[in-house]
C-alpha cells in the first residue's frame, strides 16, 4: 500500500505541473518557443510514444505467446538471446539506423520506437508466462479448459504484473528516444531542446527539457499506480 | 465403469505401460498403487486424456473416450492433483465454480452448488468463499481442490497423490474426511498413491503396478489375504496381518451380552472402546491393558457388545501366506 | 507435466529458417548500391550476375548450414558437430569479398562514384550473427573464429581492397578526427562509469545500512533516470553556465555551460543507478550465517569485508557495472549534441548533411562497443556458470 501511496503522490504532483505548463502557458515567461505551443508539442510527443508503445505491446505480447506455446518452443532460446542482445543496442542507434532504411520524419521514428519497445515487453512477458506453475496449468487442462482459455483466463492474468513492468520500461525509454527523434525530423519535445542548443536560447531549452522530464515522470507514476492497484494477491 | 483394454504407452524407447487391462467398477474407490515409475500416474491421466494411449483403448460406461472431444470429456470427470493447482488470482468460490461455469450453469445454481460442496469438505462458504488461495493452509487448499473437482457432480473422480503434500497429521484427518464424503457420495474414484497405508485405508480395490505392468488387481482384503506374488507381499509389508485388521471395525466381531464370570470388571464405560474402532487399535489396547476382552460403546456411551481378543487373533490368523 | 512426443528426429527449425532466409536474401536483396556521384540516386547491384566465385561462396555457406539443420537431432548433438560453427562466417566473408569486388570494378578509379553497402549485406551480417548464437560451440573456438574474421577484414582494409566502398572513403577523409572522437567517446564512457561506480557503491552501502538513505537515495536516482537524457543534459546546462559565469575559476577547469561537464555529470548519475541497485541487492542478500561464522572465527570488520563480503557481493556488482556501461555507451551518443564530442558527432553531422556513410561511421562503432562491453564484462559470469 505504501508503494501505491507514493505513486499517487507522484502522479498528482507531476501531472498537475505538466497540466499547468501546457494548459496555461501564458503564466510562464520563459515558455517562448515560437513554432508550436506546449500543448501541441506535448500532443505530438504523446502521439508518437503512445502509438509506438501500443504497437510494441501488441507485437511483444504476440511474439511472447507464440514462443511459449508448444508449437513455437523451438524458437524460445534464440528469441530470448536476441531480446537480451537487442537490449544492449543503444536505443538512439536504432533510431538513427532507421534513417538510411526509411528516411527522415515521424514514420521512421515511430518504427524505431516500436521496434525497440518490443524488447522489454517481450522479455518480461516470456519470463512471466514461463513462471506460471506447471501445477496450475495441469489443473486447468484437467478441469476442461481449452488451450486458448487457459492462456486468456489463467496465464495472462497471472503474468499481469511483469507485463505491466515491461510496458512501463518501454514507455519511459520511448519518451527519451522520441525526444532525440527531433534530430531525424520527428518533432515532439526534442525540437525546442535542439533549437535551444543550436541558438543558445535557454528559454527554449528549459521549455523542452522540463516538459519532456515531466511527461516521463507522469507516465512512470501512472504505471506505478496501475501496478500497485493490481497487486492485491500474491501467487501460490 | 472404467475399462482399460490392453493399454500401452511409450516414452521413446521406454515402455511406461505395457498392455494393461483393468476394470474399475462403479461406485468404488480403486487405488492404483506401486513404486515410482510403475506407471500409475500415467494410467490415471489416460482416463481424462491428458495423455493418449499408443495402443489399446479405454472405455467409460461402454463408450471409447476417444469419441468425445477432450475438453468436453474432462468437464465430466473430476481431477485432483498433488500440488492442487488452485488459480491464485481467483477467490476460493470462483475456483470451485470453474467447471460449472465452463458448463454454462445459471448463476444461482452455481452459487448454491459452491456453497453445498464447500460445506461438504468442511470449509463453510461464508468464511472461506471470499478468501484467496495464498491465505489457505496446505490442508485447506487441498480440500478446496477436492471441492472444485466435485462441483459439477461428476460420476468419476481422478485423484493423483492428492494428500501427499499435506503434513502427516493433516493427512490422517483429510483421509478420514474423504472417506466420509465417499461413503456419502459413492463416486467412482481412481486414486493414485505410493503410500501403502493410505491405499489400504481408502481403497475398496487395489491395482498394484510394477514397471508398467499390472501385478494384481482385486478387493483390498483379497490382496492382503492372498498376495499373488512375493513382490506384492513385500510391497504390502510384512505386517500385512495388522493392516488387514485395520480395515475391520470392532463391531464386526462384537459378541452380545455379559461374559460369564467377569470378575473384577472395571467400570464399564470408562474402559470401553468406540464400536467403530478398527481392530488394529483394538489389538494395541489389548496389548497395553493386558485384558482379553473389552466393552464396545456407541456414540451415546451405551454398551453395544463385547470384543474378545481370541476372536481378533483368530481373524488375523485366517489369512494365507504368499 | 506436458509430455513431449519423442518421434523421429526433427529438423532444427531455427537454423533451417535462418538458412532459408539467408538464401532468399542472396537472390532478392541487393548487395550494394552504385551511384555515379553524390547527387544522383543509386542503382541496386546484386551479387548474382556480377561475381560468380563469391556468389558460390555465399550459397555454399547458407546451403551447408541448411544441410546441417536437416541432420537428425542425435547427430547434431554430438561434440564433433561443434565444428559446424566454422560454417557460420562463410556467408559473411563471401559477402565482404563480393562487396569489395563489385565496388572495385564499378568505382575503382573514380573518386566521385559512390558504392554503398545495401540491405543484402546487412541481412547477411545479421543472419551470420544470429546463426552464431544458434549453433552451440565452445567459447574458445568461437572467439578464435571471430578473431580470424576480424583479422581477415582488417587485413583487407589495410591492403586497400575495400577502398572503393564509400564507407571506407568517408572514414579516410575524416582522417585523425575519427580516432579522436572514438577515444573521446571511450573517455567519456569510462569516466562516467568510474564516477558512477563510486557513487553507486557508496549509495548502495549507505542504503543497506540506513532506511532514509534507502528511500531517499533511490527515489532521487529513479527520478533522474526517468527523465530523458536529452532533457537532463539540457537542464544541467543552465545552472552550469550560471555557475561558470559566477565563478570564473570553473571556466579555467573547462566547465562551461555546454561541453563535457554537464554530460559527465548526467552520464555518471545515469550510470550510478544500476550499480547502486545491484550493490544494495547483493548486500541485502548476504547470508547472515556466513557473516556470523566469520565474526565467530574472530575476523575483524575489515577482514570480514575483504574475505567474505567482497567475494560474495562482487558478481552482482559487476553485473550492475555491465548494465551501466552498456547504457552509458548509448547515452554518450546524445552528449555530442551538447558539444561533448564522441562518436555522436559523426552521427548528427551526417544527419544534418544527409550523409548516410557518416552516420554509419558513427553508429556502427557505438553498437560494436556496446556489444563488446556486454560480452567482455559478462565473461566472468558466463565462465562461472559454465564451470558450475
Amino acid at each position: 500500500m505504501r508503494a501505491a501511496g507514493w505513486s499517487w503522490l507522484a502522479l498528482s504532483g507531476f501531472g498537475s505541473a505538466l497540466a499547468a505548463l501546457t494548459l496555461a502557458p501564458g503564466l510562464w515567461p520563459w515558455v517562448t518557443y515560437p513554432r508550436a505551443t506546449p500543448l501541441e508539442l506535448l500532443g505530438g510527443h504523446l502521439a508518437l510514444v503512445g502509438l509506438s508503445t501500443l504497437a510494441a505491446v501488441v507485437a511483444g505480447l504476440g511474439l511472447a505467446i507464440a514462443v511459449t506455446r508448444p508449437a513455437g518452443r523451438a524458437f524460445l532460446p534464440l528469441a530470448r538471446t536476441l531480446a537480451s542482445a537487442g537490449q544492449t543496442f543503444p536505443p538512439t542507434a536504432v533510431l538513427i539506423l532507421m534513417v538510411p532504411a526509411l528516411g527522415f520524419g515521424r514514420g521512421p521514428a515511430w518504427a524505431a520506437l516500436a521496434l525497440y519497445g518490443v524488447l522489454p515487453v517481450f522479455a518480461n512477458t516470456v519470463e512471466a508466462l514461463l513462471a506460471v506453475p506447471e501445477a496450475i496449468r495441469e489443473a486447468a487442462r484437467g478441469l476442461g479448459f481449452r488451450p486458448a482459455q487457459i492462456l486468456w483466463r489463467v496465464e495472462l492474468p497471472l503474468s499481469r504484473p511483469l507485463i505491466l513492468a515491461g510496458v512501463r520500461t518501454s514507455t519511459v525509454v520511448n519518451v527519451g528516444t522520441a525526444a532525440i527523434g527531433a534530430t531525424v525530423g520527428a518533432g515532439g519535445l526534442g525540437a525546442p531542446i535542439l533549437s535551444g542548443l543550436v541558438t543558445q536560447n535557454n528559454g527554449y531549452l528549459a521549455e523542452g527539457a522540463i516538459l519532456a522530464g515531466l511527461l516521463a515522470l507522469t507516465l512512470d507514476a501512472g504505471f506505478g499506480v496501475l501496478g500497485a492497484a493490481g497487486d492485491v494477491r500474491s501467487s501460490r | 465403469m472404467i475399462t482399460f483394454e490392453a493399454v500401452t504407452r511409450r516414452y521413446g524407447a521406454m515402455t511406461a505401460l505395457d498392455a494393461v487391462s483393468l476394470t474399475v467398477p462403479d461406485h468404488q474407490l480403486c487405488v492404483l498403487l506401486g513404486p515410482s515409475g510403475s506407471g500409475k500416474s500415467t494410467l490415471l491421466r489416460l482416463v481424462n486424456r491428458l495423455l493418449e494411449a499408443h495402443a489399446g483403448r479405454i472405455l467409460v460406461d461402454g463408450r471409447d473416450i476417444r469419441s468425445y472431444r477432450a475438453e468436453l470429456l474432462r468437464r465430466t470427470i473430476g481431477y485432483v492433483i498433488q500440488n492442487v493447482g488452485l488459480f491464485p488470482h481467483w477467490k476460493v468460490a470462483d475456483n470451485v465454480a470453474t467447471v460449472p461455469r465452463l458448463l454454462d450453469w445459471e448463476r444461482p445454481r452455481i452459487r448454491a452448488r459452491v456453497a453445498e460442496v464447500l460445506d461438504l469438505v468442511g470449509l463453510p462458504a461464508g468464511i472461506y468463499g471470499g478468501r484467496y488461495p495464498h491465505e489457505l493452509s496446505g490442508g485447506e487448499a487441498q480440500r478446496v481442490g477436492v471441492a472444485r473437482a466435485l462441483a459439477s457432480d461428476p460420476p468419476i473422480l481422478l485423484m493423483d497423490e492428492p494428500f501427499s503434500a499435506v503434513d502427516p497429521l493433516g493427512r490422517q484427518r483429510i483421509q478420514g474426511e474423504f472417506l466420509e464424503i465417499q461413503r456419502r457420495l459413492r463416486k467412482t474414484v481412481v486414486f493414485v498413491t505410493h503410500d501403502v497405508d493410505e491405499a489400504i485405508r481408502l481403497g475398496d480395490r487395489i491395482a498394484l503396478l510394477k514397471d508398467g505392468r499390472l501385478v494384481q488387481h482385486d478387493r483390498t482384503e483379497v490382496l492382503l489375504e492372498r498376495p499373488a506374488t512375493p513382490f506384492v507381499a513385500e510391497f504390502l509389508g510384512r505386517d500385512r496381518a495388522l493392516k488387514r485388521l485395520s480395515r475391520v471395525q470392532a463391531r464386526a466381531l462384537a459378541r452380545a451380552g455379559d461374559p460369564p464370570g467377569s470378575a473384577g470388571a472395571a467400570p464399564l464405560a470408562a474402559g470401553a472402546l468406540p464400536e467403530t474402532t478398527d481392530l488394529r487399535l483394538a489389538l494395541a489396547h489389548f496389548l497395553e491393558s493386558g485384558t482379553d476382552r473389552v466393552a464396545l460403546k456407541d456414540g451415546q456411551d451405551g454398551i453395544t457388545g463385547w470384543l474378545h481378543r481370541q476372536d481378533l487373533e483368530a481373524l488375523a490368523r485366517s489369512g494365507g501366506q504368499a | 507435466m506436458a509430455q513431449p512426443e519423442t518421434g523421429p528426429a526433427r529438423v532444427d527449425p531455427v537454423l533451417a529458417t535462418l538458412a532459408g532466409l539467408g538464401l532468399a536474401s542472396l537472390f532478392l536483396l541487393p548487395l550494394c548500391q552504385y551511384a555515379a556521384n553524390r547527387i544522383v540516386a543509386g542503382r541496386d547491384c546484386y551479387l548474382l550476375p556480377a561475381s560468380r566465385p563469391w556468389t558460390l561462396g555465399l550459397m555454399v555457406g547458407w546451403l551447408s548450414l541448411a544441410g546441417f539443420a536437416c541432420l537428425p537431432a542425435d547427430l547434431r548433438a554430438r561434440p564433433a558437430a561443434r565444428w559446424a560453427w566454422l560454417l557460420v562466417p562463410l556467408p559473411l566473408l563471401a559477402a565482404m569479398a563480393g562487396a569489395a569486388r563489385i565496388a572495385g570494378s564499378l568505382a575503382g578509379g573514380d573518386p566521385v562514384a559512390r558504392v554503398t553497402l545495401a540491405s543484402g549485406f546487412w541481412m547477411t551480417l545479421l543472419g551470420t550473427l544470429v546463426a552464431g548464437i544458434s549453433l552451440p560451440s565452445r567459447p574458445l573456438s568461437r572467439a578464435l573464429v571471430w578473431l580470424t574474421v576480424l583479422g581477415l577484414g582488417g587485413a583487407g582494409l589495410a591492403a586497400g581492397s575495400f577502398d572503393a566502398l564509400s564507407l571506407v572513403r568517408e572514414a579516410r577523409s575524416l582522417g585523425p578526427a575519427f580516432g579522436q572522437e572514438f577515444v573521446q567517446h571511450l573517455r567519456l564512457t569510462g569516466a562516467a562509469v568510474g564516477a558512477g561506480t563510486l557513487l553507486g557503491l557508496a549509495l548502495g552501502i549507505l542504503a543497506h545500512r540506513s532506511r532514509p538513505w534507502r528511500l531517499g537515495g533511490f527515489l532521487t536516482l529513479n527520478f533522474l533516470q526517468t527523465v530523458p537524457s536529452l532533457a537532463l543534459f539540457g537542464l544541467l546546462i543552465m545552472p552550469l553556465a550560471w555557475l561558470s559565469a559566477r565563478y570564473p575559476v570553473l571556466r579555467d577547469w573547462g566547465v562551461k555551460g555546454i561541453g563535457t561537464a554537464p554530460a559527465l555529470i548526467a552520464l555518471s548519475l545515469y550510470a550510478a543507478l544500476p550499480i547502486a541497485r545491484n550493490t544494495l541487492t547483493a548486500l541485502d542478500e548476504l547470508p547472515e550465517a556466513v557473516l556470523d561464522a566469520g565474526r565467530g572465527m574472530g575476523m575483524s570488520g575489515l577482514q570480514l569485508g575483504w574475505h567474505v563480503v567482497v567475494p560474495l557481493a562482487w558478481p552482482a556488482v559487476l553485473a550492475g557495472i555491465r548494465v551501466a556501461t552498456v547504457q552509458t555507451v548509448g547515452n554518450t551518443v546524445v552528449a555530442a549534441l551538447i558539444g561533448a564530442g564522441g562518436l555522436g558527432t559523426f552521427i548528427f553531422q551526417g544527419l544534418g548533411q544527409t550523409a548516410m556513410d557518416l552516420v554509419l561511421l558513427g553508429t556502427l562503432p557505438v553498437v560494436a562497443l556496446a556489444l563488446a562491453a556486454d560480452q567482455i564484462l559478462g565473461l566472468p559470469a558466463r565462465s562461472r556458470r559454465a564451470s558450475a
